[in-house]
């Protein structure tokens, strides 16, 4: 049940582009077929599921310190090792996704879980963090992707760069309606951006807490 | 002192590892990749040419130039023409590689086997700029985008793109004039 709920956070609650907004720049750039979006999620996913993987099994001989490039190093050797795979056994879609592969390894969703999920938790919930925030990004894209697609049947726009942030803003409006309406009926407080504000920043620069929502 | 050796030997090793996996993946995908590499070139030799391109024959053109220096390229000769590998290396991110076809004396198409050019720019050289020299006389073109006095418009702000793609057709061309004439380059 627990492990359940580790997937349905990442597909819903925390999904990385609706919720968290994080890796935007391959979440704009490869929306523009449906295939293409498809393949830079399950490309993604197999990063994810395997960094997280490996950092939750190493996490206890790493030193605080040096605990970034440890796990940089890691993503990039995932990253090189799914762009040769890609490379060999499905070419179409390598060189459609071309210079995005490599750009993986900055993708702040990876280094983001790496660093807020697998680092503190056991191998098997990792993994499952890995697989649902996988399948949170491969939905968002196809669903980008299709928007995308759809409203280029109409107007050339849509599948531009400019149309990718068009309908990612209209998309992340709609989700926030939702997420809002859903918290009115609950009787619950309006659900303020997830943890990215002040209440929940460690870095301590002074400025006071905003208040609550 | 002792807890620097420490930090430097823990990434030390996860470098380590990291490479000794890398190299393994390398070693087991490198076949394949050449293959699929190969497979794709062949059928670009199709894309490239005038429909019914069959009875690829691959060939071998070996040149001496002026200075002694042996020079040897692969083309590959079909019913309906002929397409040649091109590899240029002043791209504005490096290499271009492209198969050109030349078919009786127009360049029928082009297409791109590899490249690292902007997305959204210079990327254009697979699709746009393709229409923009396709079944163009061979050599009554000056293959040159018009900024340098040729006859091609060059993709707007990727100049420097459709320069090396220009650049690649006019090796193109001088390796199908030495085909025809016999094999023997004059330089």
């Amino acid at each position: 049940m627990k492990l359940f709920n580790i997937i349905k956070n990442g597909i819903f609650s925390e999904n990385p582009i609706f919720r968290l907004v994080l890796g935007m720049c391959p979440t704009l750039a490869t929306t523009t077929s449906i295939e293409n979006g498809l393949g830079m999620g399950v490309a993604t996913s197999a990063v994810l599921i395997a960094s997280n993987a490996v950092i939750s099994v190493i996490r206890k001989v790493i030193p605080s310190q040096v605990r970034i490039p440890c796990y940089i190093v890691v993503i990039a050797s995932l990253v090189t090792v799914v762009e040769m795979v890609m490379q060999a056994f499905v070419p179409t879609l390598y060189d459609s996704l071309g210079i995005f592969i490599p750009l993986i390894v900055v993708n702040c969703i990876i280094l983001g879980r790496a660093e807020a999920f697998a680092a503190r938790n056991t191998v098997t919930d990792s993994v499952f963090d890995g697989i649902g925030m996988g399948l949170g990004f491969t939905l968002a894209l196809v669903l980008l992707a299709a928007v995308r697609e759809l409203f280029g049947l109409i107007a050339v726009i849509s599948i531009l760069p400019v149309g990718g942030f068009i309908a990612l803003g209209c998309l992340l409006a709609f989700f926030n309606h939702v997420g809002r309406v859903r918290a009115l009926k609950a009787g619950k407080p309006e659900p303020g951006p997830l943890r990215l504000d002040c209440r929940h920043c460690v870095i301590g620069c002074g400025t006071t807490a905003v208040e609550e929502y | 002192m002792k807890e620097s050796s420490r930090l430097i030997s823990v990434l030390t090793i996860v470098c380590l590892i990291a490479a000794l996996a890398v190299s393994i993946a390398n070693d087991l995908t490198k076949d394949a990749i050449a293959e699929s590499r190969e497979k794709q070139k062949l059928s670009a030799v199709c894309d490239v040419l005038p429909e019914g391109a069959s009875d690829v024959e691959e060939k071998i053109l070996v040149q001496t130039l002026a200075e002694g220096n042996i020079v040897s390229n692969t083309y590959y000769k079909t019913e309906t023409g002929y397409a040649i590998p091109i590899t240029v290396s002043n791209g504005y991110g490096g290499d271009i590689s492209l198969m050109i076809g030349f078919s009786e004396d127009v360049l029928w198409s082009y297409k791109v086997l590899k490249h690292s050019e902007t997305p959204g720019l210079g990327a254009h050289i697979k699709d746009s700029f393709v229409e923009n020299v396709e079944r163009k006389p061979i050599f009554n073109t000056n293959w040159a985008v018009d900024k340098d006095g040729g006859d091609i418009p060059p993709i707007t702000a990727a100049t420097i793109s459709s320069r090396a793609v220009c650049d690649a057709i006019k090796q193109g061309v001088k390796i199908l004039k030495t085909i025809e004439s016999g094999g023997v380059l004059s330089e």
